[in-house]
């Protein structure tokens, strides 16, 4: 348990000192900089707009935090062969997995954290500024989507942590990493498609059965995305909350125990 | 390399990259005056592409439409019909990825009323808007009037007017206003109280001045309208024109339309403009 406990210490310690870290900050501070000008392009609804794009900012800064610096801080070890020191310790294999994957959530819910609270700066100035009666707007609703925001990081994650135990190189997991992002980005629409039956839209029964498997293998990551509902202030439906974590909770442990089990049986050169 | 050297290669490469640039920009300003308008996918593909940015790209298309329009609206005889089809297709596709955007309803509703005629097209949006924003009571107050002053669907605008007001913040007055309509009661009268409602709600000062000029034509042609009440009260028979009720010494002079046009006695009674209540436009061009 020490061990897994300073293995994310280190991850954790190495990400923050990481210098895109602080790239990606700067930028996610001039674009929240940015939405409180951005707002005088609208009409009525500025609140909403502020919310869009600040939430908006926040999950693109923590993708690319964990994309990049996720998939570079695990592989590193591996490439630079700095692994074996580490499993020369009384580290198991899976041990090092999950201290790794712990490392990165710190990071992860940290930066967000950050984020989240600089980015009410925005959507409080913008509300003092324009009142609109028609628009409702819900601060715990909005701290849920950041919240959300994190735990769909710490999904990607875990979905790095799993490619990286089974490929060789940084640049494979990398791509993997994002392709398993854009199909958990999309299948709940697709899915959707397949629902409506959508006019002129002819699929084939063995489609169907694929966009099935699509939408229950891969993270349906739609779910983790409150921007909608915090931006207009819509309130949750009773249980989301609790359901969303339960299911986030069951496929990142199948995630780190897979990719736990992979590293075990894996061969170092 | 010398230093020396790279520094000439570096300010030789800025040089030219200054002297191409307006050859190259030349050459992308059509191809990009193309996309402006007519990069917008359908809806559902639209929602694939987004990812898990719906929302900002919602707003990135409204951006874009708002200052299409805005960028011409200071000559809107050049607007052709494509235009208006782009702009309509932009706001439909914005509200399918965010249905619950007031801007786009409400902009569509400015613009496809009374610029355009296309009432219709201004009305499928708005009842996208009532259905998804269930808090909002000005959309289907919107729907209302549209129903009642363009499509003269008086049953259709109270029942919008009646979900309107059970709506939090609504105006008291429109269950007295939806029972008028109900009953078909003068018409202008009702417009006027719209329009005094619409300009009460109104911040932007552009559409303020839109909505202060319409309901002064109103004002003027209600005016007219009791005179003509008065006419056939005095002499029991319509009159025969305008100037009629001017030379029985009723009214000192016909008020002029604000929009430029002329008020004239229709054949069936009601009173009407040469202008239809909208700013002229240059034919020669449209």
């Amino acid at each position: 348990m020490n061990g897994i406990l300073s293995l994310a210490v280190i991850t954790f310690k190495e990400g923050i000192r990481n210098r895109a870290l602080f790239g990606i900050f700067i930028m996610a501070l001039l674009a929240f900089a940015l939405t409180v000008i951005m707002t005088s392009l609208f009409m009525r609804d500025i609140v909403r707009i502020a919310a869009s794009l600040s939430l908006t900012t926040i999950s693109f800064s923590g993708l690319l935090m964990v994309i990049f610096i996720g998939t570079n801080l695990l592989s590193k070890d591996i490439d630079k062969r700095t692994i074996y020191m580490v499993l020369s310790r009384p580290v198991s294999r899976a041990e090092y997995i999950v201290g790794k994957f712990l490392g990165l959530c710190f990071l992860a819910a940290a930066s967000i954290a950050f984020l989240g609270i600089i980015s009410s700066i925005p959507v409080f100035i913008t509300g003092i500024g324009y009142q609109n009666s028609m628009a409702i707007f819900n601060w715990n609703v909005y701290f849920i989507a950041v919240l959300f925001i994190a735990l769909k990081l710490m999904l990607i994650v875990s979905v790095i942590m799993f490619w990286s135990s089974v490929t060789s190189t940084s640049f494979i997991s990398l791509i993997l990493t994002i392709a398993v992002y854009i199909i958990g980005s999309t299948n709940e629409v697709v899915k959707g498609f397949l629902d409506q039956k959508i006019e002129g839209m002819n699929i084939t029964p063995l489609m169907t059965a694929v966009i099935k498997c699509v939408y229950y293998i891969f993270p349906n990551l739609s779910a983790f995305d409150l921007k909608l509902q915090a931006a207009n202030g819509l309130s949750l439906a009773h249980g989301y909350v609790l359901w969303t974590s339960l299911y986030w909770v069951l496929y990142v442990a199948i995630m780190v125990s897979a990719a736990a089990l992979m590293m075990e049986r894996r061969e170092f050169p | 390399m010398k230093p020396k050297w790279s520094f000439l290669v570096l300010v030789f490469c800025i040089a030219g990259y200054a002297l191409i640039f307006p050859f190259f920009e030349k050459h992308r300003y059509p191809e990009r005056q193309v996309q402006a308008r007519e990069l917008i996918l359908p809806p559902h593909v639209m929602k694939l592409l987004a990812l898990e940015f719906r929302t900002v790209t919602a707003d990135f298309l409204f951006a874009r439409a708002s200052q299409y329009y805005g960028g011409r609206s200071y000559r809107p005889w050049a607007w052709t019909k494509n235009d208006y089809a782009w702009l309509y297709n932009n706001l439909r596709v914005t509200t399918e990825l965010d249905p619950y955007f007031e801007d786009p309803y409400y902009f569509g509703n400015a613009i496809f009323t009374w610029d355009v005629g296309a009432v219709n097209e201004a009305n499928s949006l708005l009842e996208k808007g009532v259905r998804a924003r269930t808090w909002d009571w000005q959309l289907p107050f919107y729907l209302g009037f549209n129903k009642f002053y363009f499509l003269h669907k008086n049953k259709e605008a109270a029942d919008d007017l009646l979900l309107a007001s059970k709506r939090q913040g609504a105006y008291d007055f429109l269950p007295t206003l939806a029972a008028r309509l109900y009953n078909s009661e003068g018409r202008t009268e009702a417009a006027i109280v719209f329009l005094t409602a619409f300009l009460k709600n109104e911040r932007d000062a552009k559409i303020r001045g839109k909505y202060a000029i319409r309901l002064e034509a109103l004002k003027r042609m209600l005016f007219i309208e009791r005179a003509v009440a008065r006419y056939k009260n005095k002499t029991k028979k319509p009159p025969r024109n305008l100037q009629a009720l001017v030379q029985s010494g009723i009214i000192s002079e016909i008020p002029e339309d604000p929009y430029g046009g002329k008020f004239y006695l229709n054949r069936d009674g009601s009173i009407k403009t040469t202008s239809k209540l909208a700013l002229p436009a240059n034919p020669e061009k449209k």
